[in-house]
């Protein structure tokens, strides 16, 4: 234990250092800002932005990279909630919930209000989160060393499915986009063999398809296309919004403790889970908020607890989704799996050798949450009027930007003009999926972990000379892939389930 | 309404379709190996067979299910923007970072016309100048604001 603490404070004291270097605190505030803009912006995400962003990490070393990019996702849930309570719109989908309480207490000229209180609140969930993360991490990796390439399997199977049927859309169609997205993994040279596959004789593609292409054109240019005409910009009273208006009552701090607390906890938890993350979390907590509230109908009228327990659990959410993506390499939603691509471009693989092998990189990151997270309170306090004005700023602006992001940023990684076209297509190829409702997310899941999966796959037969009971036979993997194959039946079921429940209804209305 | 799930249907052809090249594609032209030693094409080859079931199991009970109808593909904005990124494509090397972005801003806009001619010029000139300050300036990377082909023209001649 005296080793443990010992060993946390080294581990601490090193990543302060870290976080502190002068090109680590630019790239942190640099991250934090854009993911406060993009969060307030409708129509953009984090999603976007860190797709935006992944070709200028190769001219950044690997540890102010992810800085930056941790920043911009964990900012952009502080941005999103100004849109969610100042438009009703959220900026990003786990800022969602609090519209409905943080809306109506805008419209009761409480809006000043809900924008300190939310910022408290983020500030305390992600404060909880890191916490968390710093202490259960070493832990984990102690445990994941003895881990064989079978666990790992397993381990990604579980994730992958988790993280595609909980998603929004068809869960079936989610793991076929995950299929799909191992399957384009696939492409390149076999890391074994050296054998080209599926490169048709395409000399670009011997190293695989680059990630950049893929998330440039299915976050970038697809969601452009499909955005332009849906998005629209909302308005907003911005005169009320000043210092003085933030400050809460004494009734509004008593009632926010417990809720913060109590929706910290809930986005602790879902957050480190693969699949759920802080939309969940954050549903969850406003769930159960107001079954514990003495008076649940004031719920969705303005209560500050429906709006203080959901951003704690997104924020802290946020925090804990790098505890199983830095201590195993599993990615639980597709932010991360754009993280570990970031840091693959680097040459670090993620696992639970990150620790040991790359602690600045590790550790940094961790203290570099902590200014981030003061950082963006200073953002989100006394520059709000900033914000405001920035919410104004119509889709049809921004766009062309966007574009431009997306050319340059492509165009710089290999200086390379036929990138460009790949992109473009990869884009219409995108837009054509979304239109059949075939979600982007878990493809870029699935292409991430592909080739890792087919390592520890090769590896596992190898090791247990081709019994493929293996996964099944040892206790962790084979409990990992009970509830895979659980998570499975029970997708295949509620599909045609459905489809009778539907058919009844529309039976139904047919009558 | 539709009286089927055309969406899923189709989606799930895709996948099966997709699936089914993929595993005969392994199949034909990489080696499987054995289960203890697995080639390169072992793995494709299973993950194409799965897809194709995947692709199956998303297209059947959408026979027998109403369905959304599939929603317009916009193709105004498609082609607008997809012009947007060939022009910066092809000008980029010979005319230069901030007249190809000027082009992708002009292009782009077209794709839902709602900032006019004037919006338009100053948001072009706005972004090509920001662009060039952020990733030629901020971050280093070398790129030339004007391409070759303006060092040859001789203005003062």
């Amino acid at each position: 234990m005296t080793d443990y603490l010992g060993g946390l404070v080294d581990n601490l004291s090193l990543g302060l250092d870290t976080a502190l270097s002068f090109s680590n605190l630019y790239y942190c505030f640099f991250g934090v800002l854009l993911g406060t803009f993009v969060g307030v912006l409708p129509g953009i995400g984090s999603l976007v932005a860190l797709s935006l962003l992944l070709p200028i990490t190769f001219h950044l070393p690997p540890t102010e990279a992810i800085v930056m990019l941790a920043g911009v996702y964990y900012g952009s849930s502080y941005g999103g909630s100004i849109a969610s309570i100042l438009l009703n719109l959220p900026g990003t989908p786990s800022t969602a919930v609090t519209c409905l309480d943080g809306y109506p207490m805008a419209k009761q000229g409480r809006a000043g209000i809900a924008l300190f209180m939310t910022t408290v609140a983020s500030f305390f969930g992600a404060t909880v989160g890191i916490l968390i993360m710093t202490l259960f991490s070493p832990l984990i990796v102690t445990f994941a060393l003895s881990f064989g390439p079978a666990e790992y399997f397993a381990m990604m199977v579980l994730g992958l499915v988790a993280a595609s049927s909980v998603a929004t859309g068809s869960p079936m169609k989610g793991i076929g986009m995950v299929v799909l997205g191992i399957i384009v993994g696939l492409v390149g040279s076999d890391l074994e063999t050296g054998q080209p596959r599926f490169t048709f004789g395409v000399p670009e593609l011997f190293d695989g398809v680059p990630l950049v292409a893929v998330a440039m054109g299915l976050f970038g240019v697809a969601e452009v296309i499909y955005s332009v005409r849906v998005v629209k910009a909302g308005q907003v009273d911005r005169k009320n919004i000043t210092l003085r208006s933030m400050i809460p009552t004494r009734d509004d701090v008593r009632r926010s403790w417990m809720p913060m607390v109590r929706g910290s906890g809930f986005g602790s938890f879902f957050g480190a889970l693969p699949g759920t993350g802080g939309v969940i979390a954050s549903f969850m907590a406003y769930a159960v908020e107001k079954k514990v509230a003495k008076e649940p109908e004031r719920f969705g009228k303005g209560a500050i607890e429906g709006i203080m327990a959901p951003e704690a659990a997104n924020n802290s959410a946020d925090q804990t989704a790098f505890i199983p993506t830095l201590t195993l390499g599993i990615p639980g939603n597709v932010v991360m799996a754009l993280m570990i691509g970031a840091l693959t471009i680097h040459g670090i693989v993620p696992g639970p050798q990150l620790m040991t092998r790359e602690p600045e990189l590790f550790w940094g990151l961790l203290m570099s949450f902590w200014i981030g997270n003061l950082l963006l309170l200073i953002l989100n306090i006394p520059l709000i009027g900033l914000w405001v004005r920035i919410l104004a700023i119509p889709y049809h602006v921004l766009y062309p930007a966007v574009l431009m992001f997306v050319a340059i940023g492509v165009y710089s990684v290999n200086n390379s003009p036929v990138d460009v076209i790949i992109v473009m297509v990869l884009g219409g190829i995108g837009y054509g999926m979304r239109l059949l409702d075939m979600q982007p997310a878990p493809l870029i899941l699935g292409f991430v972990l592909g080739p890792l999966m087919e390592e520890n796959f090769r590896r596992a037969m190898l090791i247990a000379r081709g019994d493929a009971t293996v996964f099944f036979t040892r206790p962790i993997s084979g409990t990992l892939m009970t509830l895979s194959l659980m998570l499975v039946a029970y997708v295949v079921y509620s599909s045609f389930n459905q489809s009778r429940v539907r058919r009844k209804t529309d039976a139904a209305k047919a009558l | 309404m539709l009286t089927r799930d055309y969406q899923d249907i189709i989606a799930g052809a895709l996948f099966a379709l997709i699936g089914g090249s993929v595993s005969l594609w392994a199949w034909a032209y990489y080696p499987l190996g054995s289960i203890t030693h697995m080639g390169p094409g072992a793995f494709p080859a299973g993950l194409g067979v799965l897809l194709m079931i995947i692709g199956a199991l998303v297209m059947l009970p959408a026979f027998f299910r109403a369905g959304p109808s599939i929603p317009m593909p916009d193709i105004r904005a498609f082609v607008f923007i997809a012009l947007a990124l060939t022009l910066f494509s092809f000008t980029i090397r010979w005319l230069g970072l901030v007249p190809a972005i000027i082009l992708v801003v002009m292009t782009s806009v077209l794709a839902d016309n709602k900032l006019g001619i004037v919006g338009s010029t100053a948001l072009a000139v706005g972004l090509s100048i920001a662009g060039w300050l952020i990733f030629a300036v901020a971050l280093g990377i070398p790129l030339q604001p004007f391409g070759q082909v303006w060092q040859n023209w001789q203005f003062w001649q």
